[in-house]
């Protein structure tokens, strides 16, 4: 990813090669396959369970409550076992994943788009623009991220699009951040200050040779929230400021099954365990690409 | 020095009012409270009066002014459930999450301090690699779904702590280690690398070359300096730690602000959230600036930035 101009004429084989390579750090250490591994666990689960005949994460049936794991009743097995109302946990589990990270790559999006936004303008306008973005982000860092949440959730009412929406506007501060730092210094090269004297708008200034330069490291922080914020939203669901019955969520789940901890732990366990796979599979991927990116930057002559 | 003072100061203060201006809006957001209160056959009469009793029938600038005015006399009004002023029962909380999260932050440091010295003089680079794996397990856990292991391990299973509450020493320790481990992948990677960049230095040269053993000088002569990064990056993460408190209190049913706020949030009681939110908000603030200030006393270059 070069931090030169924008390379549209960039060969097509030049996303294979970072993919490529990629693939290649995964295959190069343990820690990457790990994640890799647990990764595609967690994306089995979500894709291929609601497919399977007996997905069902909804029906009571107090008949075969608190079922253990792989206990057969009636004919049916529970491969994950049941909570209390009988309802099963494999299709609830799976459900779960679906809603999370559904609101976590949504928030990231959200986060993404208002952060690099504010950050470029501010960036490349500084003075009063940028006093402003600067200070609302200090504000905001000034209040621990959970509390915010809690405060404006609970006065906003919780369901999946408060959510989602209240988890990308109060993480858009890193994104912002970034983007400022790399406008401010982009601003000042000669591609940029050549278009100005050219006569360009700020806007296109800022669509053309900002945007395109600090997309690539935007992505990569991303990837590092999507982590972040999943665990946010468990947080919240099993505070019960989240995701509401009857949609099933990790978080909810826990918080149920916290009840039941001395009869049946797996009711709690489970989802838990499936937050940790997904939350460390995105963890360590992410931080190879961020050292990834952070080579790239190092080394210009690559891929440009 | 003083300049210094004045303008983190003035930083701090301007947080607190940019907090509470936000806190202010989002209420007024949140829509009529006179209609959360009274019950649902109330007459419109009933409604008018209550409004006028809360000055909710006043402009908004007024509102606004009014709210700064009672909130510099310390009301935060009263709450809508339980008929005192919110601040009271926030405060009432107030020690039980301060007591949690100074042990976990206490604890957190000695912790990180014992096991980066452990990393460091250990022989062994298999242990080295498998407490950082550890520390990175733990800290890809979320801090509800650890408290629910330990609860599992040393409540359910072994039955050697308790899981609920708050009362005797043995209460605190499942919330405290809780909290504490949290930050602990990132406090050995930064103690571990300050240490690092102490060996290279001359002054190590020449500790070794007067022919002392590794020990004592890592422990005598490396050990002070690489701690100020460690201490520094603690006191930041202080107030993430305050975060993380709040959800630690609800799994544990610690009597702190933290659930307060859960609680009050579930009971719509909103002034009581919002009380717990600026005090919590408060806390915060008081904690970096403390934590600024004293950085500045230990190292003069900070002034001048």
């Amino acid at each position: 990813m070069s931090i030169a101009t924008a390379d549209k004429t960039a060969p097509a084989t030049h996303r294979f090669a970072w993919l490529r390579s990629g693939l290649h750090i995964i295959g190069q250490s343990y820690s990457m396959m790990f994640a890799a591994a647990l990764l595609a666990a967690v994306l089995l689960l979500i894709v291929l369970v609601p497919l399977l005949p007996g997905y069902d994460p909804y029906t009571q049936n107090l008949a075969v409550s608190l079922a253990a794991p792989f206990e057969n009743i009636d004919g049916r097995t529970y491969i994950l076992g049941t909570d209390t109302l009988g309802r099963d946990l494999l299709s609830r589990a799976a459900l779960a994943g679906r809603v999370s990270l559904l609101i976590g790559l949504s928030a990231v999006i959200i986060s993404l788009v208002v952060g690099v936004f504010l950050g470029l303008v501010a960036g490349f306008f500084r003075g009063f623009v940028e006093s402003v973005v600067m200070g609302l982000a200090d504000l905001q860092l000034s209040i621990p991220r959970v509390l915010l949440l809690i405060a404006v959730a609970a006065i906003v009412g919780p369901s999946v699009v408060n959510l989602t929406v209240l988890l990308g506007l109060t993480s858009w501060v890193v994104y912002g951040r970034v983007a400022r730092a790399m406008a401010l210094s982009l601003r000042e090269r000669e591609f940029v200050l050549s278009a100005v004297t050219q006569g360009a708008s700020a806007t296109w200034n800022i669509r053309k040779h900002l945007l395109p330069n600090v997309l690539p490291q935007m992505l990569i922080v991303g990837s590092f929230e999507l982590g972040q914020i999943i665990v946010f939203e468990a947080s919240l669901s099993y505070l019960g400021l989240g995701i509401q019955p009857p949609l099933p969520s990790w978080g909810m789940m826990i918080s149920e099954g916290q009840q039941y901890l001395e009869i049946d732990p797996w009711i709690a366990l489970l989802p838990g365990i499936a937050i940790f796979m997904l939350v460390t599979g995105v963890q360590i991927l992410s931080q190879a690409f961020t050292s990834e990116g952070q080579f790239d930057l190092a080394s210009p002559q690559k891929g440009t | 020095m003083l300049r210094f003072l004045a303008r983190r100061l003035t930083q701090s203060v301007l947080t607190v009012f940019g907090v509470l201006t936000a806190a202010f809006f989002l209420v007024r957001l949140a829509g009529d409270p006179s209609v959360l209160l009274l019950p649902v056959e109330a007459t419109d009469k009933d409604i008018a009066l209550l409004r006028s009793e809360l000055g909710l029938d006043q402009s908004l600038p007024v509102q606004y002014g009014k709210f700064l005015l009672n909130v510099l006399q310390g009301d935060l009004g009263l709450s809508l459930r339980q008929r005192v002023p919110a601040l009271d029962l926030v405060l009432e909380r107030l020690p039980a999450t301060l007591e949690l999260a100074l042990t976990a932050f206490v604890l957190g440091l000695v912790l990180a301090f014992v096991v980066g010295l452990v990393m460091r003089l250990t022989p062994s680079p298999r242990l080295r690699a498998a407490i950082m794996w550890l520390a990175f397990i733990r800290q890809a856990i979320p801090v509800f779904f650890f408290g629910l292991l330990m609860i599992l391990l040393f409540s359910v299973t072994l039955g050697w702590l308790p899981s609920l509450g708050r009362g005797t020493i043995y209460h605190l320790i499942l919330p405290a280690v809780t909290l504490a481990t949290y930050e602990l992948a990132l406090y050995l990677r930064l103690f571990n690398s300050a240490l690092g960049e102490q060996q290279g230095q001359d002054y190590v040269r020449t500790a070794y070359a007067k022919g002392q053993t590794r020990t004592r000088i890592i422990l005598r002569h490396m050990l002070p300096n690489a701690l100020l990064p460690l201490v520094t990056i603690a006191g930041i993460n202080l107030g993430m730690l305050l975060g993380s408190a709040v959800v630690t209190e609800t799994v544990f049913s610690w009597p702190g602000v933290g659930r307060l706020i859960v609680q009050s949030v579930s009971q719509r009681d909103y002034p009581v959230v919002i009380a717990g939110v600026l005090m919590m908000s408060l806390v915060f603030v008081l904690i970096n600036l403390t934590v600024d200030l004293l950085y500045a006393v230990l190292d003069p270059r900070v002034r001048l930035s």
